[in-house]
């Protein structure tokens, strides 16, 4: 496939290429999606770097497996539930339990992220960083990605009730980092 | 939704406004060496796979020269057994071909 050609596709017609192992269709997949991808994990885990990295092993599991993918409209949703499990895999490598609490050092990074816009009267990532990864994962794709608590139990794998109980108090801790900046 | 949650909303929902081709480029090499891995991956079952088809064959065929020396009439003729028996090993190997999505 011709890249220019593959620009003009529709979304679908370039995931049912890639399943044919069509590279170019594949590539620019990744040149629609990087950047929703790249913001939602860093938002997720904090470290640009390691945000990065993830993404681009996402992308690389996405390319092995896409011929498991049955619904080409789903592909959104499908790259960002793989993303999602790359990153709960990454950190019970990195630290043995996800469900650990986060620590700040780890997680606020100086670089200058998209998140701080001028309506956010407060440092988002500093607030994001304040809530343990479990927490930080379903406030954002509640928040960010507007998934309802259903569809977060199916992306992450963790329970109804514990959902919504992170989300409540990962909001609710978000708060209360507002409200200390403020004074 | 509350005033704060719509903030969080807003904030959240900021992206670079233009795709970063480094990293797009990064992706398309990673992608590109994997390609080559799984096609040398390929290549090496298939040859393990027919090197013991043929391996199996010949062993066949060299135990049937045997059973062919005891018993002078065998019912059918010993080539088409040694090829029937590699077309069979090489069936039963198959599965072995397939990689790993």
């Amino acid at each position: 496939m011709d890249p220019a050609a593959a620009r003009a596709l529709p979304e679908s017609t370039l995931v049912l290429a890639a399943q044919s192992r069509d590279r170019i269709a594949f590539e620019e997949l990744v040149r629609r999606r990087e950047r929703w991808l790249r913001a939602l994990l860093r938002r997720v885990c904090g470290h640009p770097q390691q945000a990065d990295d993830l993404a681009q092993d996402t992308f690389l599991r996405a390319w092995q497996s896409i011929a498991n993918l049955r619904e080409p409209a789903a592909f959104a949703g499908w790259l960002r539930r793989l993303a999602v499990h790359r990153f709960i895999d990454a950190r019970r490598l990195r630290r043995g339990d996800f469900d650990a609490p986060a620590t700040l050092d780890t997680l606020a990074s100086d670089e200058p992220s998209p998140s701080r816009t001028a309506q956010a009267q407060f440092d988002l990532d500093r607030a994001l960083a304040q809530l343990s990864d479990p927490e930080r994962l379903c406030v954002v794709l509640n928040l960010g990605e507007g998934l309802s608590h259903g569809e977060i139990e199916q992306a992450t794998g963790i329970p109804l009730g514990t959902v919504k109980s992170h989300i409540l108090r990962g909001t609710a801790k978000m708060r209360r980092a507002a409200g200390d900046a403020h004074e | 939704m509350n005033e704060f949650e719509r903030l969080l909303t807003q904030g959240m929902a900021d992206e670079p406004p233009s795709p970063d081709e480094d990293f797009v480029r990064g992706v398309a090499r990673a992608v590109a060496a994997e390609e080559r891995a799984r096609i040398v991956r390929l290549a090496i079952i298939t040859c393990i796979a027919l090197c013991l088809a043929v391996a199996f064959g010949f062993g066949l065929a060299a135990s049937w020269k045997a059973v062919a020396a005891v018993w002078s009439s065998p019912p059918m003729p010993q080539p088409f057994v040694a090829c029937g028996v590699a077309v069979l090993s090489a069936i039963l190997l198959l599965p072995l071909m397939r990689t790993r999505e």
